[in-house]
């Protein structure tokens, strides 16, 4: 990559040569440009708006008023048949909008003129049978570099200018079932990742590399008993080995990092979810088996866990605890700040912890049913289990009892990320009322043996919707408002200082509302269902919004009723970008 | 959640670009060209060695192609969550990736109860009835070891099989802390020759073939396994459902194969004990 190298070099020089006179406007991105992005409005330099994950733009040019004003800009169309689950968040820099595809491709278009600049097709092994979908949910930007993971767990570094390959990194052997889809992100020069499989034999971790050479710096495994490197040394063990396991299970107990993680610059802390523990029937595994369905603090110096949080001790509905943990202020009554995080869990709670030390300080509903606990015990941070409504044990030809567990293992919030206002103070949660009907399914085959398997029918629990977009305030852990969707909702939220919240429906819309009253204020169709995560920029005094379209994601693959409210809606692959005009039409 | 996602991906997706399409009766003899998708790294049954396809079911389709006079073209293909999903992406719908399917897929399970759930296949030609069994170590667990051996004793299992599952529950869960997992019952075996574990349990055809060149003191015999529901099955051929006239050809062709001893004599020569299914494949008459 000689030339490559060369042109880096120009590239620097000119930006420095540029950063002596006025404005750099052809700057590599710094990891004081990621630091800033939150308050920045000319870019989108990281996932999440900003690493805390708030989705809060300081923009209000666009507003609750003038929404009313934005208009198409450009689109774009991916092309070929790959048209499936788009469900990244684009990123903008130096005028060029980044965004991530279905089946591990990259577009990058001009953001004036939406011009194709290059496009990338990630070279997908034969036989690969990627866990979880096709779907990629974005990528990071760093010095020149566009970073992005693979249905093949690579991590692929592309020159943003060329698309060119600069590093490509192997982070797990797909033949053994990894794969990965979560948009990494990058703290001080580091790229963080985590790592998503199939349920059985593999182990979560975490890990950080330089973000300029994909070279291993640290890596942190999610289950106990596992050891943690730093450097190509040993850096002790996650949690005491097999304190909340029985047997050797926790050598292969899960707890994937299938969704990626966030950042607190004020503690220097990361926050990486875990997924369900291995095997899925918790009469298998008694214990808490840690550190599965739980968020893990991380010092992203050293990869050493400073506090862990369960969210669901003892999984045994494959809730997951993947979901976003967002940093913010939480404000008391006596003006006191608490340095605090939110957290909307697939079991349907919504947490406020303390992210200095993982203390539980509210837990409450986001969604209308729960039946796998009564509540969660602020004193033990424990949930208050209603054992009659685990799923029974694998015994013999019995078909095992059914039980009707809520919310459904699709969780009152997926992988959709939530968005934090600080303006209202409300969090922004895109939920699903759902519940499952769970049982032991005697007559099943692997690999052409019998087997124990489970099946399970997912049911909505009302008849005129499913979503539900919900702004909780975080003090009182009440739903402030709510606005019903038909369809389940899968996409992201977007809020503004302009008193705005952005999200897509599968039924095409990306809408907008009032922040404070969810009234809808606007709606554009977009061709095919939102499942992406809207940004907002500014670009020569416009405000601009961008969401990518393209039905897809886990709801469309099942069956039973909740297909009928998606069965007709056509899949697609296109990145629409919006803008407030200055003088409207 | 990842599972339930695998299980049931690809339902609503449309097929991509199938390089293999399956074809109908007629269609093979004119194409000379019977295609067959069977399980990857899957010894005795089919893997590769030396760059060459081998094995049980290898041999057993090459003989099926033989008989409808047409030749073999084999697919090694990876095990999905279940065998639903290996039906999905290997006989009647092809994988949301591309490659299209085959005509047909053996190593598929003849049970009329599983039938029933899968409507898209038809299930014929059974040729075998495998069996899940222990292998021990006689110097560890003494020539008559029953299952109450392995509440003192390890024993290794391949990972989210049946065998894994039940012994997890198995005497009131007093075996769970002797269980060693591996991703694959070859390292099961490799295990339990080296003596690093007391025991195996897992499907016989596997074991006996993974331990086919085994000193005396390894033994493979049935247990008494209580609460265990199922401990043997028949199986046979998958095709896709509408593909009746192939379904019938199979069926036959396979019954000839049964009745003449070659299944058989494919088995012996892979060292395996041929146990026939209970339920012959039909041999219908020609009209």
């Amino acid at each position: 990559m000689k030339s490559g190298d060369l042109f880096r070099k120009i590239l620097l020089a000119s930006a420095i040569s540029f950063a002596l006179t006025s404005a750099p406007l052809m700057a590599a991105v710094t990891d004081q440009d990621i630091a800033n992005d939150a308050t920045t409005t000319n870019d989108v330099v990281s996932y999440g708006l900003g690493l805390q994950g708030q989705r809060f733009s300081p923009l209000d040019k666009l507003n609750a008023e003038t929404v009313k004003n934005l208009v198409p800009a450009f689109v774009l169309s991916y092309g070929d048949e790959k048209q499936r689950g788009q469900e990244a968040q684009p990123l903008v820099h130096n005028g060029k909008i980044f965004v991530t595809a279905s089946y591990s491709r990259v577009f990058t278009v001009d953001a004036k003129t939406g011009e194709e600049l290059w496009q990338y097709d990630h070279r997908l092994p034969d036989g690969i049978l990627p866990c979880c979908d096709v779907v990629n949910r974005g990528g990071a930007l760093y010095d020149n570099l566009f970073i992005f993971a693979t249905l093949d767990a690579q991590l692929v570094a592309l020159d943003q200018d060329t698309g060119k390959v600069v590093w490509k990194e192997k982070m797990e052997d797909y033949k053994a079932g990894y794969s990965n889809t979560a948009a990494p992100i990058i703290v001080n020069g580091k790229v963080i990742t985590g790592v998503s499989g199939g349920e059985f034999g593999i182990v979560g971790k975490v890990e950080a590399r330089d973000a300029k050479t994909g070279k291993l710096i640290w890596m942190r495994p999610t289950v106990e008993g596992h050891m943690g490197t730093l450097d190509g040394k040993d850096n002790g063990i996650t949690g005491e080995t097999n304190k909340s396991w029985p047997g050797d299970l926790w050598k292969t107990g899960g707890a994937a990092t299938w969704l990626g993680g966030t950042y607190d610059a004020e503690t220097n802390t990361l926050f990486f979810g875990t997924g369900n523990p291995a095997p899925w029937n918790s009469h298998l595994r008694p214990g808490d088996n840690l550190y599965s369905s739980s968020v893990l603090a991380i010092n992203p110096d050293d990869g050493k866990i400073k506090w862990s949080y369960q969210w669901t001790p003892h999984d045994g509905w494959d809730f997951d605890g993947v979901n976003e943990f967002v940093s913010f202020d939480l404000k008391q009554a006596d003006g006191k700040v608490i340095k605090a995080g939110g957290h909307a869990d697939r079991n349907g709670f919504f947490y406020v912890l303390d992210r200095t030390n993982g203390q539980l300080i509210s837990a409450n509903p986001f969604v209308n049913k729960i039946t796998w606990a009564k509540g969660i015990d602020l004193k033990t941070g424990r949930p208050e289990y209603d054992d009659a409504n685990r799923p029974g044990a694998p015994t013999g030809a019995d078909k095992g009892q059914s039980v009707f567990a809520a919310p459904s293992f699709l969780g009152g919030k997926n992988w959709m990320p939530i968005a934090y206002n600080p303006g209202t103070d409300l969090f922004y949660v895109p939920s699903n009322e759902w519940g499952m009907d769970i049982w032991n399914e005697p007559i099943s085959y692997k690999k052409g043996a019998a087997y124990l398997g489970a099946g399970f029918t997912i049911k909505p629990l009302n008849e005129d919707y499913i979503g539900a977009l919900r702004a909780m305030d975080p003090k009182t852990g009440k739903i402030v408002w709510e606005a019903k969707n038909k369809a389940p909702l899968w996409g992201g939220v977007l809020t503004t200082a302009g008193n705005l919240v952005f999200t897509g429906t599968p039924e095409g819309y990306l809408k907008a509302f009032d922040a404070k009253t969810g009234q809808e204020l606007w709606k554009f169709q977009t061709g095919s269902g939102v499942v992406g995560c809207p940004i907002t920029w500014e670009q020569d005094g416009e405000q601009f919004v961008a969401v990518p379209s393209g039905w897809g994601g886990a709801v469309p693959l099942w069956g039973g009723e909740v297909a009928k409210s998606v069965k007709h809606l056509n899949q697609g692959g296109s990145l629409w970008v919006f803008k407030l005009p200055k003088t409207p039409a | 959640m990842n599972m339930r996602v695998l299980v049931s991906l690809g339902l609503g997706l449309s097929i991509l670009a199938t390089s293999l399409l399956a074809a109908g009766l007629d269609d093979i003899k004119n194409k000379g060209v019977l295609s067959a998708s069977l399980y990857k790294d899957f010894p005795p049954y089919s893997y590769v060695a030396d760059g060459k396809q081998m094995g049980i079911d290898v041999d057993i389709a090459n003989a099926l192609a033989a008989k409808l006079g047409v030749s073999s073209q084999i697919r090694l293909v990876g095990a999905d969550e279940n065998v639903e999903d290996d039906l999905r992406n290997n006989v009647w719908k092809g994988h949301y990736l591309g490659g299209g399917v085959t005509d047909v897929m053996l190593h598929m399970p003849v049970d009329n109860a599983f039938s029933e759930k899968v409507d898209k296949v038809k299930f014929v030609a059974p040729y075998q009835l495998e069996q899940v069994v222990f292998a021990f170590d006689t110097n560890k667990v003494g020539k008559q070891p029953t299952l109450a051996n392995f509440m003192s004793d390890t024993i290794g299992v391949e990972i989210d099989t049946l065998s894994d599952l039940y012994l997890l529950e198995a005497m009131q869960g007093q075996i769970s802390k002797n269980i060693h997992h591996f991703d694959s019952l070859s390292k099961a075996a490799a295990a339990l020759k080296a003596g690093e574990i007391a025991g195996v349990m897992g499907p016989r055809g596997e074991l006996e073939g993974l331990l086919k060149d085994r000193p005396d003191h390894i033994q493979v015999q049935s247990l008494v396994t209580p609460g265990l529901a199922r401990s043997s099955w028949a199986m046979g051929v998958a095709v896709k459902a509408d593909n009746e006239e192939l379904a019938k050809a199979i069926n036959e062709n396979m019954a000839s194969l049964v009745n003449d001893g070659t299944i058989k004599k494919i088995f012996e020569q892979y060292k395996v004990t041929y146990t026939p299914p209970a339920i012959a494949p039909e041999v219908t008459a020609k009209n």
